[in-house]
């Protein structure tokens, strides 16, 4: 078909990480083949069409047994999104006691994606 | 004091195996985990990336969030843990010297000890880099530490030597954090670490991979200047003179493989496999001196924490099994043998009677495609499974029925094309 390109993909859904190759006019996927199970499939047409990416990075923690606390988003965000993501939250400082899964940043960039904490920490010295 | 069992270390091998022996019915005040960090959690605290869990949770936890969910039930069943303590000894007799601040020396007399010391990443030594010792060189884990847990960003423009999971990882960590990432070099012609690592970690960012190459000059007095780079031969893997490139950094990261930790277990007079780096043990993880059993990376390196949690949990029971006088040994110990393009097998023999499956771990040498996984005995096939590809990075594993198994002998395990 004229226009149809390949693109060779790496599934990241699981360690496999299977070679896909997918044919497609633009974003449009015409056809996906090589992926070992159909969460394959799913990843690759998402990928030509709007790449998503789970954000993990940490932030700054005030009277933490640590200076840091590790999070991450609630779920995928858009790829090209996410330098940006990150830089919002180079400024964020949050307070020890703090539970796991707590919301750090929420709504992010309007995506509905919340930044949430992906470990309890304690206050320094109890 | 006393302990039933004993677990040194307190990561995610640790703290599954102390759960699994509780559940196997060993009271929890009688097992004791012993970790020389300030929290549980093994190197997984620092693992702030997601990709944990698939196998187990059937999602992808992050490192952290994966941690939480096994020191939870190490507190839910009373399980004793001591923080901040060293382990310095363990006798062929199971007597464990640790040192803390509160107790100073302790002495622990177990029933059984289970070993979880995890692993420790090569150094710029152990790979013989040539050139000049400035400030600058750090493993991979070292950056993913100062980044992660300390907040400190080591350098402005690194270089990643070698293709390593974690080397992979903290390239794109440091992008993020606001530093270049020249490039990632590697002596092998294909990526040691993951395939998804590939793809999520370097071509999302844009930062290059570039295959049999290597670092050969080291260049700078206090802090490293930069790096000389040369493309290697593919077969002999030794540096082409001609090639050589000048790059500027600050920072070379090394994720050049990992080791067991097994300093401990060469003190107790533990037999070690030359080709894992750790203990050998039977199919019950038990080691070459009885009531001591191995788990997670200490015996061999695994790329998932869930195979990590799993080797652990069959770990825990066995020990509580050897405790209750439960263990029954084979009348012949089975060897298992790596056989053609298989570079290692975990376990490495059979020593116990039973009719479960025996799972074996391996790695294959070399990527191949379209082919069969098997288990030989006598040249007869006693089990096989076909795969489309199989990677060095990838770690592999063959069942065997307990039924079919031999009285004596070996069993060899081998990838051949289909
Ligand atoms: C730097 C690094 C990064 C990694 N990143 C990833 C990753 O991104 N994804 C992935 O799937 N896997 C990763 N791995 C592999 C990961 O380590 C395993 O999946 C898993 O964490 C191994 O669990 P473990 O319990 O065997 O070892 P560890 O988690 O290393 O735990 C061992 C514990 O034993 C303690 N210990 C050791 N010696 C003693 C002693 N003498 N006395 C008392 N305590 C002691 C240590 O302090 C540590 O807490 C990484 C490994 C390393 C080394
Ligand atoms: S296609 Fe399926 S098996 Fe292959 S990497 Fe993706 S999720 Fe894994």
């Amino acid at each position: 078909m004229s226009g149809a390109k390949e693109h060779i993909l790496t599934c990241i859904n699981c360690p496999m990480g299977c070679t896909i190759t997918v044919k497609a006019k633009g974003s449009k996927v015409l056809s996906v083949d090589g992926n070992e199970c159909k969460a394959g499939e799913k990843y690759a047409i998402l990928e030509m069409e709007h790449p998503m990416r789970i954000l993990t990075s940490t932030v700054k923690v005030k009277n933490g047994i640590l200076s840091r606390i590790p999070v991450r988003s609630s779920a995928e965000l858009p790829k090209g999104n996410i330098r940006e993501c990150v830089r919002l939250l180079n400024d964020l400082e949050v307070n020890a006691p703090i539970d796991i899964h707590s919301p750090v940043l929420k709504d992010l960039l309007g995506t509905g994606v919340d930044i949430i904490t992906t470990r309890s920490m304690e206050r320094d010295g109890e | 004091m006393n302990a039933k069992v004993a677990v040194i270390g307190g990561g995610p091998a640790g703290l599954g195996a102390a759960v699994a022996a509780y559940e196997a019915g060993i009271n929890p005040e009688d097992i004791h985990i012993i970790e020389r960090d300030m929290e549980l959690g093994g190197i997984l605290q620092q693992c702030i990336h997601n990709g944990f869990g698939q196998l187990i949770f059937g999602e992808m936890m992050t490192g952290p969030e994966y941690a939480s969910h096994y020191i939870d039930e190490v507190l839910k069943a009373g399980i004793r843990f001591h923080l901040n303590t060293m382990v310095l000894d363990i006798s062929p007799d199971r007597v464990i010297t640790a040192v803390n601040q509160e107790e100073c020396l302790m002495r622990i007399n177990a029933d059984s000890i289970i070993l979880a010391m995890g692993c420790r990443e090569r150094t710029r030594y152990q790979i013989h880099l040539p050139g000049e010792r400035p400030a600058g060189i750090y493993p991979a884990g070292t950056v993913q530490r100062l980044i992660n847990i300390e907040g400190a960003l080591p350098g402005r423009r690194a270089v990643i030597l070698g293709s390593g999971d974690i080397g992979m990882i903290m390239a794109r960590r440091l992008v993020l954090e606001g530093a270049e990432v020249e490039g990632v070099y590697e002596i092998m012609g294909s990526p040691s670490g993951l395939p998804r690592n590939v793809q999520q970690c370097l071509r999302d960012f844009e930062i290059p991979l570039h295959l049999s190459h290597t670092v050969t000059g080291i260049h700078g007095n206090r802090r490293l200047e930069g790096v000389t780079i040369s493309r290697v031969n593919p077969e002999s893997l030794k540096p082409m003179p001609g090639t050589e490139r000048y790059v500027e950094c600050d920072t070379l990261v090394l994720s050049v493989g990992l080791i067991p930790e097994n300093e401990l277990s060469e003190g107790a007079g533990i037999k070690l496999d030359g080709w894992t780096g750790g203990p050998i043990v039977d199919e019950e993880r038990e080691t070459s001196v009885d009531g001591i059993f191995g788990c997670g990376n200490a015996v061999h390196v695994y790329d998932l924490v869930d195979d990590v949690t799993k080797s652990s949990e069959l770990a825990g029971r066995s020990a509580a099994r050897y405790v209750k006088g439960e263990t029954i040994c084979r009348e012949h110990v089975l060897s298992i043998t790596a056989g053609e393009n298989v570079r290692y097998t975990v376990p490495q023999h059979i020593r116990k009677q039973s009719d479960e499956p025996v799972e074996v771990f391996f790695r294959v040498y070399l990527e191949a495609a379209n082919v069969k996984l098997q288990a030989l005995v006598a040249a007869e096939v006693i089990s096989e499974e076909s795969r489309r590809v199989v990677k060095p990075p990838i770690m592999e594993k063959i069942i065997l029925q307990g039924d079919l198994l031999p009285v004596d002998g070996e069993i060899i395990i081998q990838v051949v094309e289909k």
